[in-house]
């Protein structure tokens, strides 16, 4: 069983790529706090006593859901809302491409404020294509690249195949070099 | 092997992002946590003398109504008053919805009751009650 000092390191390791996740889903800051929110409170109250390891899938589990659920909420409530909310999420593109060319700098350690601008700006890019990425695709991109799943672990969060998360994955990875391409960026 | 060196590029930079957050989202998060945290299911063991709070209880039973399908379960005492507040004012409803049914049903069968016996006693004709004079008629009789 999972101590309480455990749950809590668990809960702030993964809180930030939780919410990042969400945002990346909804496009809406505050809707993915709230999203976190609820699903570290269900992770808590129903999975509390769980053995630690077991912790990371079934959040990884949860989170989904609770992500899944708010879109059925903004169905229910209303369709047109939902697109709205889309046009507007994607409206802020207020970035310049072109001035993400030429920072390729690997070293962070000595970056002037100027490369650390520039490095923003790429991973602000980065973001906003991960977030056009269709549903399952981001998903499994971010399941198996981002939280170190492996393919059959993506398999069971995600409840497809294997086949299926290698198919995502390898999309993903092809629509978002192909964004990134475009916007002028290159890793 | 190149899709996976891109990945972990992407990688690199998503992990930037996310630990770049700002500090109002971070705080939330913080928030997040430790109302999460306060809500932790125990060990079954740790519960045996569970300390009755209905605040408590009221806002895990309200907020879990959703988590059904990931099998949690709640403290016996607590989910057991919920459906009893719940079932009791439903099985109320059905119970008398089904007596106010019944008691119009009877009430109906004894007017027509009425009116066959009525008409199998009177020795009028049949046709004389569609007649609209002889209906005012009774109704003048009924009023005297």
């Amino acid at each position: 069983m999972a101590t309480e000092k455990e749950l809590a390191e668990f809960l702030a390791g993964v809180e930030r790529r939780a919410f990042k996740q969400a945002a990346f889903a909804v496009r809406d800051d505050d809707a993915a706090l709230d999203i976190v929110q609820e699903a570290m409170i269900k992770l808590s109250q129903s999975y509390g006593d769980r053995p630690a390891p077991e912790l990371p899938l079934l959040f990884t589990r949860i989170l989904q859901n609770a992500t899944h659920d708010h879109f059925r909420r903004l169905k229910v409530r209303s369709s047109w809302l939902t697109l709205f909310s889309q046009l507007a999420g994607s409206d802020d593109d207020d970035s310049d491409p072109l001035e993400t060319l030429e920072s390729q700098s690997d070293s962070t350690a000595a970056e002037s404020a100027a490369d650390k601008v520039e490095r923003e700006q790429i991973v602000r890019v980065i973001e906003e294509e991960m977030a056009r990425l269709p549903g399952r695709q981001r998903e499994a991109f971010v399941l198996r690249y981002w939280e170190d799943l492996d393919v059959a672990e993506t398999a069971a969060a995600m409840g497809c195949s294997e086949g299926s998360v290698k198919t995502h994955c390898s999309r993903a990875t092809h629509a978002l070099a192909r964004a990134l391409r475009g916007r002028g960026i290159t890793l | 092997m190149k899709e996976v060196e891109f990945a972990y590029r992407v990688r690199q930079a998503l992990n930037e992002g996310a630990g770049s957050l700002d500090e109002l989202t971070l705080q939330r998060l913080a928030s997040a946590r430790a109302t999460a945290l306060a809500r932790r299911k125990q060990n079954p063991a740790a519960q045996r003398y569970p300390i009755p709070s209905p605040l408590l209880a009221f806002a895990g039973r309200g907020s879990s109504l959703g988590l059904e399908r990931d099998g949690s379960s709640q403290s016996p005492w607590s989910s057991w008053l919920f459906r009893l507040g719940v079932a009791a004012p439903v099985v109320a409803l059905v119970v008398g919805f089904i007596s106010v049914y019944q008691w119009r049903e009877a009430e109906q069968i004894d007017e027509l009751a009425a009116i066959d016996l009525a008409l199998l006693l009177d020795d009028q004709p049949l046709s004389t009650y569609a007649d609209r004079g002889f209906g005012a008629l009774l109704e003048q009789e009924r009023g005297l």
